[in-house]
């Protein structure tokens, strides 16, 4: 099946894919394992083989869980290991039937992917594209013959879609829609956040086409290394990418010369408490590069370059948030 | 020599023992007209075997094909049930439509098929922890095993989806 790849980093990939799984895993855990993956391209192949072979089994959306476990366990006493054999073979034959017959066929069944916050999953798609989820992000994702449709609820992804199948082929075009429009891919890697009020595009491979739900004529054009905030109207700001924006989906924040209210809002997406910056510091600038799978690391961090602490919120409970203070 | 059998065997198997496989269906199943989707079926077998001209005895092999497509028909039946039943019993009840409904006993069988072959704890363990979302600590006090076990389970089952078998 892929041949390319080493039976013994595969492992190595499945003995971290169950250190994640556990459900009790660290940011230490998570650090360690988005480091493993960087380290070697090899690595992350293998990484990405098990992401996908274990997508068909926890894609079942949450509401059906419980059902479908209580069916597979029900039924999943008395078989023969020969039946068991044939049904897996049989499996693969349906599997290969189906995708020859429909091409494109996740469609609404793998809807409502969602990322809890502080963690970011990878997808693979039906078409072989891969989706990086940020953190507290929501999905819903909608492939039919008439398009690959990626609906963006909340959050942010990264979108790389494969390389089609042959030059010659014609495929649905590949769009994320946001509150704002839809976001065309043109051949492309990409990153998409839906924001407050606007939709933030950074290009990072060939182009995209940006389709702004009221707007008229042309769609504008985004190259790689571009970056735009776009609103129902259209455009609101087109400027070059900053430099490190899509560290993120190395888990990292790369500040250069950035606000801190800016650097600890973005903190801020990756905790489940809030956290806020008090008034006095929030023009106060900051660089370098941060771990956002460890943000007490990375706060701590911050006190080290600039005269800043950080505080309960709330004095009589530390638990319900955090403020970054002048020190 | 084409690794695809051309139509010509196939029609002529189609035409020769078509009647007599849909009659021994209906026989195994009690319905015509399951029996005439699964006889269908064989035949679309049929046609992506590579070597029809090698086949000595059609009918030993057609009911061969045609008894694997009823184990996965019945298996597909029992997986659904299986579903509706535990749906029927929950405490507030879903009430998935027809279309939802096949969706979800297609991949039920789909991943019924995909951990064909693990022991059944990991098969256990790994839906757990990947459809329902428990924690090892959690599986491990619903199966009453260790903690440790329960990475094992998981580990085996993993490798078992990326295509490598352990002894």
């Amino acid at each position: 099946m892929n041949a390319a790849i080493d039976p013994a980093l595969i492992e190595e990939a499945a003995r971290w894919f169950v250190l994640l799984a556990s459900g009790e895993a660290t940011a230490d855990d998570r650090t360690a394992c988005a480091g493993w993956r960087t380290a070697d391209s090899r690595h992350e192949a293998a990484w990405q083989h098990i992401s996908a072979a274990t997508a068909r089994v926890s894609g079942i959306p949450r509401q059906h869980a419980q059902a479908s476990v209580a069916a597979l366990n029900a039924t999943g006493k008395d078989q023969r290991p020969g039946r068991r054999r044939f049904l897996a073979q049989l499996g693969i034959l349906c599997a290969i039937g189906i995708a020859a017959r429909q091409g494109w066929r996740q469609s609404d069944w793998s809807a409502d992917q969602r990322t809890a916050i502080g963690e970011q999953r990878d997808l693979t798609l039906a078409d072989g594209s891969l989706l990086r989820l940020d953190t507290d992000t929501a999905i819903d994702i909608d492939f039919s013959a008439s398009a690959r449709l990626i609906r963006l609820r909340r959050g942010r992804i990264m979108v790389a879609t494969a390389p089609a199948p042959s030059p010659a082929a014609t495929r649905p075009p590949f769009l994320v829609e946001t509150a704002e429009g839809r976001v065309e891919a043109l051949g492309t890697q990409f990153v998409v956040r839906q924001e407050s009020d606007s939709t933030q595009v950074t290009v990072v491979q060939a182009r995209v086409a940006i389709h702004a739900s009221l707007a008229e004529g042309a769609p504008p054009i985004l190259a790689a290394g571009e970056a735009a905030r776009f609103g129902r109207q259209g455009i609101i700001a087109r400027e070059a990418a900053r430099p490190g924006s899509s560290a993120w989906i190395k888990g990292i924040l790369v500040a250069d010369d950035m606000p801190l209210a800016d650097f600890v809002a973005e903190l801020a997406r990756y905790r489940s408490a809030p956290l806020e910056c008090a008034p006095a510091v929030r023009q106060w600038r900051i660089s370098g590069t941060y771990p956002l799978v460890d943000t007490e690391g990375a706060l701590a961090a911050i006190g080290r370059i600039l005269p800043v602490r950080t505080q309960p919120l709330h004095p009589e409970d530390p638990a319900r948030g955090t403020l970054v203070v002048a020190r | 020599m084409s690794a695809v059998a051309s139509p010509q065997p196939v029609a002529e198997l189609y035409r020769e023992h078509h009647g007599w496989l849909h009659g021994w269906l209906r026989r195994k199943l009690g319905c015509t007209y399951q029996a005439a989707d699964l006889a269908q079926d064989t035949f679309v077998q049929a046609l992506l075997a590579p070597s029809l001209d090698e086949i000595r005895e059609p009918r030993a092999w057609l009911t061969t094909v045609a008894r694997r497509i009823m184990a996965n028909h019945l298996r597909r039946k029992e997986l659904e049930r299986a579903y509706l039943d535990a749906i029927a019993s929950h405490p507030e009840p879903l009430a998935p439509g027809p279309e939802e409904r096949a969706l979800i006993t297609e991949a039920l069988c789909e991943i019924d098929a995909l951990l064909a072959g693990l022991p059944a704890r990991a098969r256990q363990a790994f839906l757990l922890s990947q459809v329902e979302g428990l924690t090892y600590a959690e599986i491990a006090r619903r199966l009453g095993v260790s903690l440790s076990m329960v990475k094992k389970y998981m580990l085996r089952a993993t490798l078992h989806l990326a295509g490598i078998v352990k002894p």
